[in-house]
């Protein structure tokens, strides 16, 4: 008994050190809101503000319109990630469970979204945004990250999809259901956990996604809380303490659904694992 | 069934639509770049036919060598350590005596949701020699291994990548302990009465099972290695030197720094390739006839 | 369970706290002048002379264009430029300026984006360029070359704005590489300037150096009592460049600009003596661990904070070290690196300088001569802001009819005023040059040199660079 107890009390202690180098960050960027540029710089970057500014959170405020953005991003992003879900969740059932010759190839050819370089398809993607009429609107960032965001979902739900006995969709078959009945009503309600997974991946894909969101929107009513960060830099300065009150902003929705998601995930999971035992 | 699941109107209801968005808005653009590799080209003027003239200079020059050796160094740590490390975390997590869980899993991911910027400032700072924390720390433990970490030419390369694995170690712990967690209980209990424990019963047992979901880790890690940007941009500018510089900052750079987009696309091309390539061999080898089902 | 719940609620707190935090979008605006001084009008002298209509919400005074006469017409303009920090401020003066003359055009600001150029040059391919930009000598060659932007010499004469720039912005960063204008002037010729720390030279006794000997005196003096010698930000590229050059214009007046036009080459005898003081230097320790890895506001903070004791910077960062360091901060009138005795060789030759950037009109605009006045404005009075907020000594325009806002100059703006009739440019910062292949492969080359590269490598890799690059 007392051999168990080292060995967790020492597991528990490395686990412990691990999450406090995570979670420090976090506070690090609290603090970081609440300083000067010297301070953060140089005079005291990593403990509790000397002197708290909370005009930071004020300039940031008066910096550009963030409750805009903001709204933007959720739109933005709620949009993308219903848009991904439903073009890949069909796309992932018949490449991993429906007989056809070519879906090996098929999600390969998908694989090929994971590793392009955004910097270099940006002029091409910029005019092509342009000539689809789509330019400065919502769908401007909309499409494009449906389409970025396809590879990576495809790769979840596939797996999840492939691990279900292969006789899942036989007793539907039997009592008469169409393939696509037994797709909607059986296959997509087992798969939740990886849903949720891959909700949670394209929420923060496509919410912190600075370049394509700078780059494709000029209009300042459509731009995305990632953009106005760039309001930060002046001429020959920058007022980081604002950019950081701005990114604890953009962080919190963030950290609430990853909590949420992973919450679904859990309880998703232990439900799902009695079921198909 | 196998009628069924061969339904030909099915699947292209269900294939199409992905394909379409997918080709138009990434495999053209792609395409486009692959195209542009062949000419002299500033992004947005008239554009000069070359051939593969900029594809010679690209072997000749030292910089894509030094680019392509970075991002292997890169993709192979972030492979061993990150996923390793997140197999590591999936274990304990498992453990049955361990408390706090769902603490621990929201600590492990918050660092995947913050913003590269000030991901890299924070550690701008740590990796600082004058005040930062790593030194300090080394001073109270008591060595004098004191370093230049980002200023250094060899190690620098390898302080960005440490940057980078600690980050997403947890988008990785995720994926493997959604996938671990798939995996039914009383399938475990069956091998625990069949004497597996601890682990024997991690090695032997869960991972094997957990084939398929490697393979997408596998995947995103070395990709991500050879992808690499945001950090080294970030942290270093590709320096000192170019000693961190790797594929997609060396377009980066070319195409709009400099201005030669074409030649960029050179090195974009190479790039994609590369990732291609060793996407189809780590299907190869993680894949088995028939998807692992329980 | 609980633990989640309550990690969520203080989340879900700070971000309610965040947006009441919010005084309900843009209220007065933001930086008092960071000059130590009253910015009541009352009680500077010269106001007497002011109608109420020249006045403005900043208190500071906008004196009036009479080329441009204004109009009622209706327009949404897009101005893309620098507008955070203090640049808001500016930017805010000029728009209000503008009001007067055009009470019906809303002008929508835009930061211009610092990411190498990828935001702008996309823009320009898709043709969604804001109407009124601001460009530099980088974007000119490519923007105009693709016809995205005006031409502006019929503008330039039609505004005599002559009347209101100095000469030496008429005559250096007016015309582009093709011979025309494309942007009325914003931004100033800026000497780099080495600045120090007057305590800290007292306190060790070292004296202010003004050669090379005395430099490097003074660096093993600092480094053996534990200060930065130099700070300086090495992961820009121009400040690697400003280095360079303090050396190389005492020798060859063209510094690192001449190298990049293949005019000289590193491995020349001038160019060698100026590398190999720089060697001397760098294995002395000048520069604070972590050079190449230094960002300007790190290298600013260790300045501000005493940690060391000189600082190379362009002369706008006056405000800024007055700031931290008030009275003990000065600059060198001349760069302290010619041999003794020698002093006198291009003794005012300096880096830095002016660049071809300002305001300019894109293809965007559908009113040409719109557009074109109202650059014009906001070049101008962004300027004038800038001047009388700062005292910017080093001012593009003619300063006779603006007024400072201080009472009188700080000790450095004073002193660089007396100094700034003598200085000469023939070398530039290093992210101007139009060969910007060179001046990237010039800049990882410095970085190399920084670290610890050797000087026959550096001069090697400098010549073959120049090989490689120049036409």
């Amino acid at each position: 008994m007392k051999k168990w107890n080292l060995k967790i009390t020492a597991l528990m202690f490395v686990l412990i050190l691990f999450s406090i180098l995570c979670i420090y960050p976090l506070i690090y960027l609290l603090f970081y809101s609440l300083k000067s540029n010297q301070e953060i710089f140089y005079l005291n970057p990593f403990g509790f503000p000397i002197e708290l500014k909370f005009e930071n959170y004020v300039n940031a405020f008066n910096a550009f319109n963030i409750v805009g953005y903001f709204k933007n991003s959720v739109i933005v992003s709620g949009v993308s990630i219903v848009g991904v879900i439903i073009l890949s969740l069909p796309f992932a059932y018949a490449v991993s469970r429906m007989k056809w010759r070519l879906r090996g190839v098929a999600s390969t050819y998908l694989t090929m979204g994971l590793f392009i370089p955004i910097q270099v398809i940006i002029i091409p993607l910029a005019i092509l945004v342009k000539q689809l009429h789509l330019a400065n609107t919502y769908f401007a960032l909309i499409v494009p990250y449906i389409a970025f965001n396809l590879a990576f979902s495809n790769m979840i739900l596939s797996i999840s999809f492939a691990s279900l006995p292969k006789e899942m969709e036989e007793s539907a078959f039997l009592d008469g259901a169409s393939i696509y009945r037994t797709f909607i009503k059986i296959m997509v309600p087992l798969v939740k956990p990886a849903i949720a997974t891959a909700i949670t991946f394209i929420f923060l894909s496509v919410w912190n996604e600075y370049t394509v969101a700078s780059i494709l929107i000029s209009n300042n009513s459509v731009k995305t809380l990632p953009v106005g960060l760039a309001s930060f830099t002046g001429e020959h300065a920058t007022d980081w303490g604002a950019m950081g009150a701005c990114l604890i902003i953009a962080s919190v929705p963030a950290i609430i659904i990853y909590s949420v998601f992973s919450e679904q995930v859990e309880k998703a999971l232990t439900i799902g694992g009695a079921i198909k035992g | 069934m196998n009628k069924m699941l061969g339904n030909k109107r099915a699947i292209c209801l269900f294939v199409l639509p992905t394909l379409l968005v997918f080709t138009v808005f990434v495999f053209y653009p792609i395409l486009q770049t692959f195209y542009r590799s062949f000419y002299d080209w500033d992004g947005i003027n008239a554009a000069i036919f070359t051939g593969l003239s900029n594809y010679k200079e690209l072997f000749q020059d030292d910089l894509f060598y030094e680019s392509l050796k970075n991002g292997v160094i890169f993709a192979a740590i972030l492979l061993v350590v990150q996923v390793g490390s997140a197999t590591l975390l999936t274990f304990a997590m498992l453990n049955r005596h361990v408390k706090s869980k769902r603490f621990f899993r929201t600590a492990f991911f918050i660092p995947v949701v913050l913003s590269v910027t000030v991901v890299c400032q924070l550690w701008s700072a740590i990796y600082n020699p004058e005040f930062g924390l790593l030194n300090k720390l080394f001073e109270i433990l008591g060595f004098s291994y004191k370093q230049n970490w980002l200023s250094d030419m060899k190690l620098a390369i390898y302080a960005v990548t440490f940057v980078n694995v600690w980050q997403f170690t947890g988008y990785q712990f995720t994926i493997i302990y959604a996938g671990a967690k798939a995996i039914p209980e009383d399938y475990l209990e069956a091998a625990m009465i069949d004497g597996a424990s601890g682990w024997k019963m991690n090695l032997k047992i869960i991972l094997p099972l957990l084939r398929d979901t490697y393979r997408m880790c596998v995947v995103f890690a070395v990709t991500g290695g050879l992808n690499a940007f945001a950090h080294m941009n970030l942290l270093t500018k590709g320096g000192p030197g170019t000693s961190t510089y790797t594929l997609t900052y060396m377009t980066f750079r070319n195409a709009f720094i400099i201005g030669e987009y074409g030649y960029g696309c050179t090195s974009a091309v190479i790039l994609v390739l590369q990732c291609l390539i060793v996407t189809i061999i780590i299907n190869r080898i993680f894949t088995r006839k028939e998807a692992v089902t329980y | 369970m609980k633990k989640n719940a309550l990690l969520s609620t203080i989340l879900a707190a700070s971000l309610i706290f965040g947006l009441t935090a919010c005084s309900g979008g843009k209220s007065e605006q933001t930086d008092p002048p960071v000059n130590d001084t009253q910015s009541n009008t009352d009680t500077v002298a010269e106001t007497e002379d002011i109608t109420p209509e020249e006045e403005s919400a900043y208190g500071i005074y906008a004196p009036d264009i009479p080329e441009i006469e204004g109009s009622d017409v209706e327009a949404t303009l897009r101005v893309c430029t620098y507008y955070g920090g203090d640049s808001t401020t500016f930017a805010e003066f000029a728009a209000e300026q503008i009001k007067k003359k055009y009470p019906n055009v809303t002008l929508e600001f835009e930061t211009l984006p610092q990411d190498g150029g990828q935001t702008i040059k996309t823009r320009a391919a898709t043709g969604d360029l804001p109407e009124i930009l601001l460009l530099d000598s980088g974007t000119i060659e490519t923007l105009a070359e693709s016809g995205s932007i005006y031409t502006l010499d019929e503008y330039v004469n039609k505004f005599s704005i002559k009347n209101y720039y100095t000469d030496a912005i008429m005559e250096n960063c007016l015309y582009s590489q093709d011979g025309n204008i494309y942007q009325f002037p914003m931004g100033s010729i800026s000497p780099i300037l080495w600045y120090y720390n007057k305590t800290l030279f007292e306190e060790y006794n070292v004296k202010v150096p003004e050669n090379f000997d005395e430099l490097l005196e003074a660096v093993v003096v600092f480094r053996e009592n534990d200060i930065i010698p130099l700070a300086m930000f090495g992961k820009e590229p121009w400040p690697l460049g400003a280095f360079f050059d303090s050396f190389a214009v005492k020798e060859n007046s063209g510094g690192c600009y001449a190298l990049s036009k293949g005019e000289a080459k590193a491995s020349d005898e001038d160019y060698q003596k100026a590398i190999g003081k720089m060697e001397q230097l760098i294995e002395a320790g000048i520069f604070q661990d972590g050079v190449t890895n230094t960002d300007f506001d790190t290298a600013s903070a260790l300045f501000k904070d005493g940690r060391c004791a000189m600082f190379m910077n362009g002369c706008w960062y006056t405000a800024d070290a007055l700031e931290g360091l008030g009275d003990d901060v000065d600059f060198m009138v001349f760069y302290p690196t010619a041999d003794e005795g020698n002093v006198e060789q291009n003794q005012y030759a300096m880096t830095g300088g002016g660049d071809t950037s300002g305001m300019g009109v894109t293809k965007s605009a559908e009113d040409v001569d719109l557009a074109a006045s109202i650059a014009f404005l906001f070049s101008y009075y962004r300027e004038v802001a800038q001047y009388e907020m700062k005292s910017l000594v080093t001012t593009p325009l003619q300063t006779d009819n603006l007024i400072l806002e201080a009472d009188e100059l700080d000790h450095i703006s004073q002193k660089l005023l007396d100094a700034i009739d003598n200085y000469t440019y023939n070398t530039r910062f290093l992210n101007t040059f139009p060969n910007t292949k060179f001046s990237t492969g010039f800049t990882e080359e410095m970085q190399k040199f920084l670290v610890g590269e050797s000087r026959e490598d550096f001069t090697v890799n400098v010549d073959k660079l120049i090989d490689k690059t120049v036409q």
